[in-house]
């Protein structure tokens, strides 16, 4: 198949440490939106007349909605971390399974900036949420599924 | 196992009996025959002719539907046409133990602890039914629906 269904990413959460992660699936996520985006910075010289940009900063944002639920341990662990601002929580987004070779996605420990709750007279509550890297030793990582499991990179200067 | 829609079926039923308690003969299956002009006293047939998948609602649950039908029937056994506050009785009947108790705005008490009632659409009675056979015959559709995986 070389197309990725949305309904097939995953979004997961670590139960154990950085260094030896347990992934456990965030399942009531709805729509999910990961937009990693640079910050520009004019490079342009008396060179040429095109404009040329240099890439600064990556701002590394996933946005979503992630149904309310009670029961659920993974939207605890969310709504916490969503309220608790000195433990991060450590996040991988991929366009499919952690083991399934060619997933690809991010990791990085996470503070949850926003989580706004829709309660619509017609509506199943859901929170909409803002994720965005936290302050931490460890960098953010890009991650590639190989030999049926995820491989980390920083993403280091 | 029983089919899901069979047991929204069911549980529409029971809830029905509850509230109605002896007033009516709660029936539920497959088949009811509109044409059974030898009805007596007030039937309720409870039917389930469809359910649908509305589409995803997050990456593990679908936006699922269930529709209940409830068909009110009650031959009039006086002579002559059927009298308007007869008819009147049995739109209002209707609407409180039938139209209220599957069709809750509160949302007191989900169906299967799950299921809300989405919308509902009523027809009041049919006037050839009512015209030619004497019969009240009422039609309650109300459309059940969750979230389930």
């Amino acid at each position: 198949m070389s197309y990725k269904l949305g309904i097939k990413c995953k979004l997961y959460y670590n139960t154990g440490t950085f260094a030896s992660p347990t992934w456990s699936e965030i399942k009531l996520v709805a729509d999910l939106n990961l937009g990693p985006t640079w910050d520009e910075a004019d490079a342009s010289t008396r060179l040429s007349r095109v404009k040329q940009t240099a890439k600064t900063l990556l701002d590394l944002e996933l946005t979503g909605r992630i149904r309310v639920d009670d029961s659920d341990v993974a939207y605890l662990a969310v709504l916490a971390a969503s309220i608790d601002d000195t433990t991060p929580l450590d996040i991988m987004a991929l366009t499919g399974a952690q083991d399934e070779d060619n997933n690809r996605g991010y990791r990085f420990e996470s503070n949850i900036m926003r989580m706004g709750q829709d309660q619509a007279l017609g509506a199943v509550a859901f929170d909409e949420f803002s994720i965005k890297p936290a302050p931490s030793l460890n960098a953010p990582q890009s991650v590639l599924v190989t030999t049926g499991a995820p491989v980390f990179t920083d993403i280091v200067p | 196992m029983a089919a899901r829609i069979t047991e929204v079926r069911d549980a529409a039923a029971a809830k029905l009996t509850a509230a109605i308690g002896g007033e009516a003969a709660v029936v539920s299956g497959y088949t009811y025959d509109p044409t059974d002009f030898k009805l007596t006293g007030r039937t309720v047939f409870v039917v389930t002719p469809d359910y649908g998948n509305q589409g995803p609602a997050t990456r593990s649950e679908d936006i699922r539907d269930s529709t209940v039908v409830v068909l009110v029937a009650e031959r009039y056994t006086l002579a002559g046409d059927p009298t308007e506050p007869w008819v009147d009785d049995l739109v209002a009947w209707t609407e409180e133990k039938i139209v209220d108790v599957l069709d809750d705005s509160a949302r007191e008490e989900l169906l299967l602890g799950r299921l809300w009632p989405e919308s509902s659409d009523v027809i009041v009675y049919d006037p050839d039914m009512l015209r030619e056979h004497k019969i009240f015959w009422s039609e309650v559709e109300v459309t059940f629906r969750e979230l389930r995986g």
